[in-house]
């Protein structure tokens, strides 16, 4: 039954392409594509420009990871383990440098990579069994690869201090800047297993935090870690709590939007939206210098507080035009003069602001609503199937329906930012798509609500409509 | 038995004590009170053929309970112009009493490093950014006011007599300003007269 209802909704795909002759080259095209291409990985991302290789898994398998670049890189260079993920760490984790710095000058690779101390020791040390920290002779000495010799005990405590605040892979040694290695801690750590487990903790996320190809999942209280191929600002989704966000940046997913831009425009969003409102509502601008001024009540002989420039509140002009008129101006404006451009330019901003704004802010509460819609179809699915009208896999294309609302819906949302950013030519092309995808909508949004009593074939047109003015967005405007 | 960082400060006391620096009296350090060894009085003399020649500054050292693990707190409590301490809090700048602090060093190795800052300061990483900006456009209106404030704080020799800069702070006293807060105002502004007035007066 399953398997029908896809074979349905294909079906009225090609339905869909064989009214549209345009959109059917286009479709031939892309499917000839696919069949040349041998490498599933370009197809896929031909056909769906979200697609985005990455696997999402729990932070401790980033071990594995991790053990995996090691030995390939210790064998590569006939180094031991420790030595090749200090390498590692010193290159940010990228193997072919690590290789070429090797090659080229190793010693001065293994001074960067703090494996070599960078200044000879002061002094030769000779085998004393005096701790020179706190001068006991009680403990064994531990000594590091570079010579320096401490008891035991002032090693942990120095580790813990250093774990305290919030160093791990950086903790050196005590009298040098030679790194302490994982073998060391160990040795060390013995047993000190809870020591032990926050030093490995916090060396966990510190990796993460620095491999290039590693990301945590943002979501709240979340321990998933995503691996991708190649870092892209593009979808990543937690397995988990299913968290949607973009690989680069780690702020939600914000395709068409660059991470830069979308990172301003959530900053202004913080910054101007509640400011912004309450100007436009409640303030005019000076026509001298285009500050915002509130009027606190008394007559409309205004006083600009920053130029100190006199106008009328309600034709903005210069006070001294107004002869006699003082509590009430009824001077017509036939010719606006130049300050009044000015002031219009500021207001233009600002309107243009919340154009996009309102727009933005209007799909985030729809894509809110679209959530009670799917509750909503939910219920009235389980009212049809108990009043024997089809089964529940029967209906199940309804929900297809409000699921692919909201993806289309949430790109719609992410378009605005691009749009308010965007200059140029391209801004009337790009604007003509969204509207496009805007209208398919809006259409898909009237349909879903009222699926149960409309065509199905109908709303399955729609929703292959919608999906394709969103897909040719996504492709013609990419943004990275 | 007593915790590590009070067994460590006894040790280098001891260590500072007997060191050769402080047989030429060039470095000395002192307990406040017994019973209290985490503060101590840290003393340093300012090394010859610098503005701070001769002038002896007082330093506060205080011992955190995670010693030597994190660095001792030190600044100076002789004032004193210089790019990399505070002309105000007397706070230091200087790596190793920061993120180059090694658990292996003591409080000798702090105030000869300290003595080393006050024999080459470094104005690319400034605690005082006045003091630093003097330092790099006018190095001889620097040492100038270097040297006046060793010898009105720090009791270095007075070697000049610069009766052009008293008669300046004379000026500002008859203002009522105090006597620090004219040098100061003065000092920040090149001992520009009507440029310290206009700051301490808006």
């Amino acid at each position: 039954m399953a398997f029908d209802s896809q074979e349905s909704q294909t079906s009225s795909v090609g339905d869909y392409y064989e009214s549209e002759e345009e959109e059917e080259d286009d479709y031939k095209y892309f499917e000839e594509e696919d069949l040349m291409e041998d490498s599933e990985t370009f197809s896929k991302e031909n056909s769906d420009p979200e697609w985005y290789e990455h696997s999402c898994m729990p932070s401790q398998e980033v071990w594995s990871i991790i053990k995996k670049e090691v030995c390939q890189l210790s064998q590569d260079l006939q180094v031991t383990d420790p030595i090749a993920r200090l390498l590692l760490y010193s290159t940010k984790w990228d193997k072919s440098l690590a290789v070429s710095k090797f090659n080229g000058d190793k010693n001065q690779f293994f001074i960067d990579a703090h494996i070599h101390p960078s200044k000879p020791k002061r002094q030769p040390l000779e085998p004393c069994t005096e701790c020179p920290i706190c001068f006991s002779s009680d403990d064994a000495n531990y000594q590091l690869y570079c010579g320096h010799s401490f008891c035991c005990d002032c090693w942990i405590s120095y580790i813990i201090s250093k774990l305290e605040r919030g160093v791990s892979l950086g903790i050196e040694c005590m009298d040098c800047d030679v790194l302490m290695g994982f073998e060391v801690i160990d040795t060390l750590l013995v047993k000190r297993s809870s020591v032990i487990r926050r030093y490995y903790q916090l060396a966990l996320s510190q990796i993460v935090e620095s491999h290039p190809l590693l990301r945590w999942c943002p979501g709240r209280d979340c321990d998933m870690v995503f691996a991708v191929k190649e870092p892209l600002p593009k979808r990543i989704q937690c397995t988990h709590c299913n968290l949607a966000t973009c690989f680069q940046c780690g702020e939600e997913y914000h395709s068409p939007t660059d991470c830069e831009s979308f990172k301003n425009w959530l900053l202004k969003c913080r910054d101007d939206s509640e400011t912004a409102h309450y100007i436009t509502s409640n303030t005019k601008d000076c026509p001298k210098c285009s500050s915002a001024i509130e009027k606190n009540g008394g007559c409309n002989h205004i006083r600009c507080t920053k130029c100190s420039f006199d106008f009328c509140w309600m034709c903005l002009s210069a006070w001294a035009k107004h002869n006699n008129e003082y509590y009430a101006c009824s001077r017509y404006q036939a010719d606006p003069d130049v300050m009044k451009a000015k002031v219009t330019k500021a207001r233009e901003a600002l309107k243009k602001y919340i154009f996009y704004f309102e727009r933005w802010d209007n799909h985030h509460k729809s894509l809110l609503l679209e959530e009670e819609t799917r509750f909503k179809i939910q219920t009235r699915i389980k009212e049809q199937v108990s009043n024997g009208e089809g089964t529940w896999i029967d209906w199940q294309y309804l929900l297809d329906a409000a699921d692919l609302l909201r993806k289309c819906r949430y790109t719609l949302k992410y378009t605005y930012p691009r749009a308010y950013w965007m200059i140029g030519d391209k801004k009337h092309l790009f604007e003509y798509q969204q509207a496009q995808l805007e209208l398919e909508i809006e259409n898909l949004s009237w349909k879903v609500e009222r699926a149960t009593i409309t065509d199905r074939a109908d709303l399955e047109r729609q929703m292959a409509v919608t999906e394709i003015r969103r897909v040719t967005l996504l492709r013609d405007f990419k943004h990275y | 038995m007593a915790s590590l960082h009070i067994t460590r400060v006894k040790r280098e006391f001891r260590e500072v004590v007997s060191s050769e620096e402080a047989q030429k009296s060039q470095i000395k350090i002192e307990i406040i009170d017994e019973s209290d060894l985490t503060k101590l009085k840290g003393t340093v003399i300012g090394p010859p053929d610098t503005p701070f020649e001769g002038g002896t500054y007082i330093l506060d050292i205080r011992i955190p309970d995670t010693y030597p693990f994190n660095p001792p707190k030190v600044k100076f409590v002789t004032k004193i112009w210089h790019p990399n301490i505070s002309s105000v809090t007397g706070a230091i700048c200087l790596d190793i009493l920061k993120d180059q602090w090694a658990a292996a060093m003591t409080l000798r190795t702090v105030l000869l490093s300290i003595q080393a800052l006050l024999q080459a300061a470094e104005p690319d990483d400034p605690q005082d950014a006045v003091v630093a900006k003097q330092y790099k456009g006018d190095p001889e209106l620097y040492r100038k006011t270097a040297k006046h404030w060793a010898q009105t704080y720090a009791g270095a020799p007075k070697t000049t007599d610069d009766a052009e800069i008293s008669a300046k702070i004379d000026t500002l006293l008859q203002m009522g300003i105090t006597e620090t807060k004219a040098r100061e105002a003065l000092s920040t502004h090149s001992w520009n007269l009507e440029a310290a007035v206009d700051s301490l007066f808006t």
